[in-house]
């Protein structure tokens, strides 16, 4: 889904119910936004997670972000390059 | 003898429990594989970008991985090849940076690529044996 919105006279940023419906964001639920060139993502705070050992590897076992998962990660990387 | 090749998409499913495609990684390892050491900068990125792993966590994956993972680079003239290559093979925007992880695979002369990407794959290494971590889930 994509919105068209812009900063109100407080420089606020709206985001309307619709916008946070179709991200699966809940009520009062953390969010991390990360500014970059032009753009800011905002998205959910993972779970914090810690690290435990499996076959010889550490392994981090946090939550990943509403509908991320590795392919798209690294898709989105690139795409950002 | 390790002889499979795993991209950075699988690398991460691998260290992230919370990932949809972990389950299937962690069955296909077998102890020790290829990667592109350019994927080890990837992997912090992916990690520390979208995925939201802390950055020094991503740290203390990627050194776990070094005792499993032999990092394969390619040279500054291999690289340039494969650049040089991609408008005829028909390769235009990231799926570049598979055709470079590609030719890791091949210098490695490993046929087996781990990924959860496996479309690029499938088009940059036609001939080689796609474990589809998407499919296996």
């Amino acid at each position: 889904m994509s919105v068209t919105t812009a900063l109100d006279k407080f420089n606020r940023l709206p985001v309307s119910r619709a916008l946070r419906t179709a991200a699966g964001f809940k009520q009062k639920q953390p969010l991390r936004a990360i500014a970059m060139p032009g753009k800011i993502i905002i998205e959910a705070m993972p779970s914090s997670g810690r690290l435990v050992k499996r076959k010889g590897r550490v392994v981090w076992t946090g939550e990943l972000p509403h509908g991320v998962n590795s392919a798209n990660a690294v898709n989105a990387l690139r795409d950002e390059i | 003898m390790k002889s499979d090749f795993w991209d950075t998409s699988a690398l991460l499913a691998l260290q992230c429990s919370g990932d949809e495609f972990h389950a299937a990684a962690e069955a296909v390892f077998d102890g020790d594989c290829f990667a592109a050491r350019r994927s080890r900068a990837e992997f912090y990125c992916s990690a520390t970008g979208r995925m939201g792993v802390p950055p020094m966590v991503a740290v203390q994956l990627l050194e776990s991985l070094d005792e499993f993972v032999e990092w394969i680079s390619l040279s500054d003239a291999e690289e340039a090849r494969i650049i040089k290559s991609a408008p005829r093979r028909g390769l235009q925007g990231r799926i570049l940076f598979d055709a470079l992880i590609a030719e890791c695979a091949m210098k490695a002369g490993c046929k087996i690529i781990v990924t959860a990407n496996p479309t690029h794959f499938r088009h940059v290494l036609p001939h080689a044996d796609i474990v589809d971590l998407t499919a296996q889930k």
